[in-house]
């Protein structure tokens, strides 16, 4: 038997950043699989980048919340990833839901993406691309951050144009001023993000249209940046002065459902400026989770 | 946040013990390793890119079993320069295969050989090609013990050159990517007579945690290269990497320093 032929296609569940991703089951274990299938001849470059990038960096990674390789089929025309199954992603899950998520569900998710988080942040990876879609949900409730990417090694200053880096919606200010060096906060903000939206039933925080619009909806939330609480904002590549919102209503009342720790925890996570927001590791000690029952 | 991202980046750091087979002894290495620091910086590439590529070069010749000829040789050195550019930027590759392989020989060599080789490459050294290099460091360390230096900007590009020079050169897979870093920050220092190197000295073994003998080893090493290389220069650099260090006005420039 051929490593190729180790899985059957049973159906196929949806399109991934670089490839087909298929349900499989593998015939020699009758496990169910994910098979991430990329087309090599329909690519100019070869392996594309995104694939490489996340094999390589996968391949180092091993958490019970955090996708796991489980093994890279090359052939002539194809490269198949086989991941680990997961049911279904958060965003289906949104859908699913009726807008309505209790308490203990928001805080174990949270809870679980923060822990993969944090053991990405300790191997020196950055995600940069965490949102609902790449979260992973299994029948059990445990959280998987999938989808690597865009993830690269960090401390590495990068040539790079934010419009590649995080969806719209999960991208924080100083990305969106043009950053060029990111640092693990940029995962907390999108986290953050994902942390309103999971209290909210799945209703977006900041749904802009545009960088503008973003920064823009962002702002009247948590106030305009200056440079007394943020210096530096305004050397930012791409900064540009916005109107000076005072906001009429604090951020914590747009997570009404959220308890006062959660809440406290969610302004830690969206401040606009990088070096203050708080790091994973950090977020997994607040107060919110004092009475978190684990799933892993 | 500077700390915190050393200790991750000391944490995941690798060097590698070389057993039986010399990648020096590898004839042509130097040859690709002087065409690859060409190429990269005729792309306008970060320097990263070009230690990222000899690491997985190195590794490779290492790990493979087979005989390799002069034509597979280069195949295998673009292939580790595809690789790392595809891991470090964003930039698209669009297909220039035919025009740079010409830096090497009058040998082109198609994208279809060029992505088997990838994918030979990254089989071999199974995937694990995303490894922190010694470049990486430099803003971080600058950060950490230098962080009111006026002459900052001069001090990193006599390191960039050095750290080529090196990676050109030496065996650098058995040195600790931030070991190397601290050495040629060190050797740049004096060679500027910027600061007082016996303060340096302690600041970067606190930051690093080797041994205070092992990075003067590592400084020697490459204060000897580059006095070495230095006599080679005059009167025309063949490395372009050379030609900043040189401060005579007599001798030729290279783009770099322009």
């Amino acid at each position: 038997m051929s490593r190729t032929d180790k899985y059957e296609k049973i159906e196929r569940i949806g399109e991934g950043t670089y490839g087909t991703v298929y349900r499989a089951r593998s015939l020699l274990t009758q496990e169910i699989v994910a098979l991430k299938k990329v087309r090599l001849d329909d690519e100019d470059d070869g392996v594309p980048s995104s694939a490489l990038r996340e094999i390589c960096l996968l391949k180092e990674l091993r958490h019970p919340n955090i996708v796991r390789l489980l093994d890279v089929i090359h052939t002539e025309k194809t490269l198949n990833l086989i991941f680990e199954y997961c049911d279904q992603d958060l965003k289906k899950y949104f859908d699913s839901c009726n807008g309505d998520i209790d308490a203990k569900t928001v805080q174990s998710f949270f809870w679980q993406l923060l822990q993969g988080l944090s053991y990405c942040h300790e191997h020196s990876v950055l995600h940069r691309d965490l949102k609902p879609q790449n979260l992973l949900l299994t029948k059990n409730g445990q959280l998987k951050l999938a989808d690597f990417g865009l993830a690269r090694a960090y401390g590495i200053p990068v040539k790079c144009y934010s419009s590649e880096v995080v969806t719209l919606w999960y991208r924080p200010p100083d990305v969106l001023f043009g950053a060029k060096i990111y640092t693990t906060s940029i995962d907390i903000w999108s986290a953050g993000c994902i942390f309103a939206e999971l209290a909210n039933g799945g209703k977006p925080l900041f749904s802009g249209e545009s960088v503008d619009d973003q920064l823009r909806r962002i702002f009247k939330v948590i106030g305009t940046p200056t440079e007394e609480n943020w210096p530096g904002v305004s050397t930012l590549p791409e900064y540009k002065p916005f109107s000076i919102y005072q906001p009429t209503l604090s951020l914590i009342h747009f997570v009404p459902k959220l308890n006062n720790k959660g809440k406290d925890l969610l302004l830690r996570c969206l401040i606009c400026n990088p070096n203050q927001r708080i790091s994973a590791v950090d977020a997994l000690q607040h107060p919110y989770f004092s009475d978190i029952q684990s799933v892993n | 946040m500077e700390r915190e991202q050393l200790v991750t980046m000391f944490s995941v750091e690798k060097s590698f013990h070389v057993i039986n087979k010399s990648i020096k002894s590898h004839s042509k290495r130097r040859l690709i390793a002087n065409g690859l620091n060409k190429l990269s910086d005729d792309e306008k590439m970060s320097d990263d890119i070009f230690a990222l590529t000899m690491n997985i070069f190195d590794r490779f010749i290492l790990k493979y079993s087979q005989l390799i000829n002069d034509h597979h040789c280069q195949l295998i050195a673009l292939s580790c320069y595809s690789l790392a550019k595809k891991l470090r930027t964003n930039v698209l590759i669009n297909n220039e295969n035919e025009q740079t392989s010409w830096i090497f020989l009058n040998e082109n060599y198609s994208d279809e050989e060029i992505f088997d080789t990838e994918q030979l490459i990254a089989e071999t050294l199974d995937w694990d090609l995303s490894t922190v290099v010694p470049h990486d460091y430099i803003q971080l360390i600058f950060q950490a013990v230098l962080p009111n230096e006026v002459d900052q900007a001069k001090i990193r590009l006599h390191v960039h050159i050095l750290l080529s020079l090196g990676i050109c050169e030496l065996n650098t897979l058995t040195i600790l990517p931030s070991v190397l870093c601290c050495a040629c920050i060190k050797a740049a220092l004096k060679g500027l007579s910027i600061v007082s190197i016996h303060q340096i000295d302690e600041l970067l073994l606190k930051l690093i945690h080797c041994k205070k003998s092992e990075l003067i080893q590592t400084q020697h090493m490459i204060e000897k290269l580059f006095q070495s290389c230095l006599q080679e220069i005059v009167p025309s650099p063949t490395r372009r990497c050379l030609a900043p260090i040189d401060t005579s006005n007599k001798t030729n420039t290279s783009p770099r320093v322009k």
